[in-house]
């Protein structure tokens, strides 16, 4: 019996939104989805399992005609649905009257409640959202299935102590032949092959930097194991950090074209978060706007310090502003300057022996 | 530091010249055109080198000096004594390989790193420095009012930065400008944007909490459903019932009978033959009847017979009458017991005739009233048997067939009673029929309600998102601004640290300046000028005795003696822990009068523990040192 684990996908949701990519990024998620549904059919999946936050707000009709319609091209697989924090269903919510296409299990309840499929001999143990934060440890209350031959799949939404928050040890020892959790966006095995997080299917901000996809397993219909058990990346696009350290004669064109070449190598397609490290020459000032004008580039931490002989410059001008100011930051150690002080010191030598030697 | 000789290469126009100084004034002669401002520049350059790194300030390019006559020969040498040793100072001007070299000639080595050690000679005096102290010109603008405004510039510049090249004002002018490019680059009210797009979704929130949102369409429509089925279950169990009914009505047809009146006509006519028969029937049952009949009408006749014996005897007249003589004498002892009675006989016999008569004529109509009754019994038990065998399929007349037929009157009104319950019946459910599709007409009314209300949520819960997204935009922005703003604050904080320094050392330097100034300003006007005060505005003041003057009112040869006190005083505060550097006067007393100048040159004979070298076109600084028999050095070039 094969199953496609998914979760977390946030239909809807517009990540980096003030950025020029951002509704690119909505549209992605979209498409990802439907390459999921491909997959099932690629695969003749059984089982889809979506544990949670398939919608990134309450969904409207329209939101379910969409999936729907999708679901209704894999009328061979059996959809099992739970809602999140996210999309969970309240007193107006479309889904208490929406008629799915019959392969789709729209779990609705806030208390544990049972799928039964018998002609894959499995039962789907879930609960749904209601509200926003679920303290309940209702993991750990569920009752632990039957020994009778059938495949048991728990399919839950939670893992925090504001969201269901779950004991592991607990849940792996319950007769479940697998856990399809959701709500951590990273793909976390946290029982190998039983208690899993297939994480977000697209990755949605930085702390989400890995790889993002769905799971794909087989269950073994007479001995209720799994037998095989992947992760398959979906995702389009990865978020990826970049540290560089330039020198003291790096100039700006050459800071440029190596961050280029190094985007370059890991496909200017992704999404870039540059932290510049480093001494650098006092007179320089790095322009990074061409860069973000090409490539996608999230943030851009300069934090290169200006080359500066303080001890040498407090020397050099004992008796004057310059060597004033720079012992005016008290801490001589330039450790332990807070980051504004740093930079006061910085912009203020900086402008000093810009505009020394220029008489009014 | 002094210098004790030159020896130029070649720069500019001068080629293989050599001049040797003394350690107190020297004369450096020379017309216009000799090259004194040459040899000056040269003495500049050979201190501070002429290409430098950094080309912030108004240095000379490469090639201003380079030498007319032969370009390789751009070089030349520089010997000071320092710290009672000797060094020479070899520089190279050509831009391919120009060098610096220094020899210490008293220890005959040579000096590792000759710009830091050279620094520390000149008391790291940079060349703007060297150029606004020790090196002293006359003051470069022409008019008096220009020459105030330089001299205030100059003080306003010293006072804040304590070093003349620095100026505060123009970088905190710089950094302010920087702080404003990036306030611009933050997004304009993102907080007031993000809370009052906070305050508006709340209440969109609170106005889809209204009960009227719930969304209760399966429910609405569960309950339909049901009494839909109500409706079918009832409209079956109509059927039913009619075909009942239907059968009921058949057998009551097959009996011959259309509806209840029918029946009721058929049981009371019936009733009518039977309470008849029954009548007649007991009547007639009384077989004995017709014997006792007959047996009336016998003795009737007899009665009337022996009463007519009765009364020939009593009255043998009417006896005679009718011819019975004899009879009557036979019947006469019969009689006889008669006459014992009381009762006289006529009366007897008239009572007997009257019973006699009245057997007779009673035993007479009885029997003919039973004949008939007996025909109308007849007729009746044929009518009756008709019915019966159409009714009961038997046409015997007996009491069992009665109340069979009567058992099936019976039944037949209870077959149409049971018909006309369930016509009420039917109409009962007909009824409930009636109700449940008004309630059916009322729920889809419901329903159309709900998709309404649906419909109207969800455009809300839209447009919910939609303020969602766009507080998570402005979100992105307040953390953008909240970064921008840790640079903001960075150049706040510089700017305000080098506005407190720079009051600080106002304070601190301009009073050490002031007083400093005020000594030489005292001593080079002999004491016509008291002290030199700069206020906070730079409004410079020159105190004499009686009175303040404000620096524009003096003379231009005044204010130029204060700028040469201010250079001193400067020049003292850079040298204080270093030898004293020669002071160079490039043709600057041109100015002064012959007093003045006297003045002048016989305080800083004085008061100045260095070398003096004074660059000049005229001889009055010559004659006026010997009319004070003051030790000099002339040079002519």
């Amino acid at each position: 019996m094969n199953f496609i684990h998914v979760a977390d996908v946030h239909l809807g949701i517009v990540p980096d939104s003030n950025k020029p990519w951002s509704l690119d990024r909505a549209y992605d998620i979209k498409e990802t989805f439907e390459k999921v549904i491909n997959r099932c059919n690629e695969l003749n999946c059984s089982l889809l399992l979506i544990a949670g936050d398939l919608f990134n707000r309450q969904p409207l009709t329209a939101d379910l005609n969409e999936i729907n319609d999708l679901f209704k091209t894999i009328p061979k697989t059996h959809v099992v649905i739970v809602t999140g924090e996210c999309d969970r269903i309240k007193d107006n919510s479309a889904i208490l009257s929406y008629e799915f296409s019959p392969n789709v299990h729209y779990i609705i309840s806030s208390y544990p409640t049972t799928v039964e499929i018998p002609e894959l001999n499995t039962v789907v143990h879930g609960f749904s959202y209601h509200d926003n934060e679920l303290k309940r440890p209702m993991v750990d209350i569920i009752e632990n299935p039957e020994h009778d031959k059938k495949i048991h799949i728990l399919l839950a939404h939670g893992g925090d102590s504001n969201h269901c928050p779950i004991d592991y040890t607990i849940l792996a020892n319950k007769n479940f032949a697998y856990c399809a959790l959701g709500h951590i966006h990273n793909f976390t095995e946290v029982v190998k092959r039983k208690v899993v997080y297939s994480g977000s299917l697209e990755p949605l901000s930085f702390f989400e930097s890995q790889e993002h996809g769905i799971c794909i397993g087989d269950i073994n219909p007479i001995t209720c194991r799994i037998e095989s058990f992947r992760f398959e990346q979906l995702s389009t696009v990865t978020y990826i950090p970049l540290n560089i350290k330039v020198q003291a004669d790096t100039t700006n064109e050459e800071l440029i074209t190596s961050i280029s070449n190094e985007i370059y190598k890991r496909d200017s397609a992704n999404i870039y978060k540059l932290h510049i490290t480093g001494s650098r020459n006092p007179e320089v000032k790095f322009d990074f706007s061409n860069l973000s004008n090409t490539f996608k580039i999230s943030e851009i931490i300069d934090d290169t310090e200006p080359l500066y002989d303080f001890v040498d410059l407090s020397k050099n001008h004992p008796n004057d502003m310059i060597g004033a100011f720079i012992r005016s930051f008290k801490n001589d150690d330039i450790e332990n300057m807070s980051e504004i002080q740093k930079k006061a010191l910085y912009y203020g030598i900086d402008a000093l022996l810009k505009t020394s030697d220029k008489r009014n | 530091m002094r210098i004790v000789g030159i020896h130029v290469d070649g720069f500019g126009k001068l080629l293989d010249a050599n001049i040797k100084f003394n350690e107190k004034i020297n004369i450096v002669y020379g017309k216009n055109e000799a090259g004194k401002s040459t040899t000056h520049s040269f003495i500049k350059c050979m201190l501070f080198g002429l290409n430098k790194k950094k080309s912030r300030a108004n240095l000379p390019t490469f090639n201003k000096f380079e030498p007319w006559e032969n370009k390789d020969i751009y070089k030349g040498s520089l010997i000071f004594e320092y710290n009672n040793k000797v060094y020479t100072i070899d520089r190279i001007f050509n831009q391919t390989d120009s060098s610096l070299s220094i020899r210490n000639n008293t220890d005959n080595t040579n000096v590792n790193d000759p710009s830091l050690f050279l620094n520390a000679v000149l008391s790291n005096l940079t060349e703007t420095s060297f150029d606004n102290t020790i090196s002293i010109s006359q003051l470069k603008s022409a008019t008096e009012i220009g020459m105030a405004t330089e001299l205030k510039k100059y003080i306003s510049n010293l006072n804040t930065s304590g070093d003349l090249s620095i100026n505060t004002i123009a970088a905190i002018e710089y950094l302010k400008q920087q702080r404003k490019q990036i306030e611009a680059k933050q997004v304009k009210d993102a907080t007031i944007n993000y809370t009052r797009m906070l305050g508006a979704i709340k209440n969109a929130e609170r106005e889809i909490q209204d009960p009227k949102y719930k969304n209760s369409l399966s429910l609405i429509n569960k309950k339909k459903q049901i009494d839909n089925n109500r409706i079918k279950e009832n409209e079956k169990l109509i059927e039913k019932i009619e075909n009942e009914i239907d059968v009921s009505l058949k057998e009551f047809n097959q009996n011959g009978f259309d509806n209840r009146t029918d029946i009721d006509t058929l049981k009371i006519e019936a009733d009518k033959f039977i309470t008849e028969f029954h009548k007649l029937k007991d009547g007639i049952r009384k077989a004995t009847k017709v014997i006792s009949n007959i047996f009336m009408i016998i003795v009737g006749f007899a009665l009337a017979v022996i009463n007519t014996i009765f009364l020939i005897v009593a009255y043998p007249k009417i006896g005679s009458i009718i011819n019975v003589y004899t009879i009557s004498s036979s019947f006469e002892k019969y009689t006889n017991f008669l006459k014992i009675i009381p009762i006289p006989p006529s009366v007897i016999i008239i009572i007997l005739y009257i019973v006699s008569v009245f057997l007779f004529v009673s035993g007479i109509v009885l029997l003919i009233t039973n004949t008939q009754s007996s025909k109308k019994l007849k007729e009746i038990i044929s009518v009756l048997s008709t019915v019966f065998s159409q009714h009961i399929g038997s046409n015997v007349v007996n009491a069992q067939n009665i109340a069979l037929f009567n058992n099936h009157i019976d039944e037949m009104y209870a077959l149409i009673d049971q018909v006309d319950n369930k016509r009420k019946k039917i109409k009962y459910i007909k009824e409930e029929i009636d109700n449940l599709r008004e309630g059916q007409d009322n729920y889809l009314l419901e329903i159309q309600e709900q998709q309404r209300l649906q419909y109207e949520v969800e455009q809300k819960i839209d447009k919910i998102n939609q303020l969602k997204n766009e507080a998570e935009k402005i979100k992105e922005d307040i953390d953008l601004n909240d970064v921008l703003q840790t640079e903001i604050d960075s150049y706040t904080l510089s700017i305000d640290m080098l506005n407190e320094l720079s009051s600080k050392i106002k304070v601190m330097f301009g009073t050490y300046l002031n007083e400093n100034a005020s000594k030489y300003i005292s001593g080079i006007t002999n004491g016509k000028y008291d002290s030199l005060n700069v206020d906070n505005s730079f409004n410079v003041t020159i105190n004499t005795k009686d009175r303040i003057v404000l620096i524009e009112q003096l003379s231009s040869g005044t204010m130029d003696q204060i700028y040469l006190a201010l250079r001193l005083a400067i020049a003292d505060i850079i040298n204080k822990n270093n030898e004293p550097l020669p002071l160079l006067f490039d043709d600057c007393f041109a100015l002064y009068d012959n007093e003045r100048l006297e003045a002048t040159l016989r305080w800083l004979n004085d008061n100045y523990k260095g070398q003096i070298i004074l660059f000049t076109c005229h001889t009055r600084e010559k004659e006026i040192l010997s009319k004070l028999k003051l030790k000099y050095n002339f040079v002519e070039i």
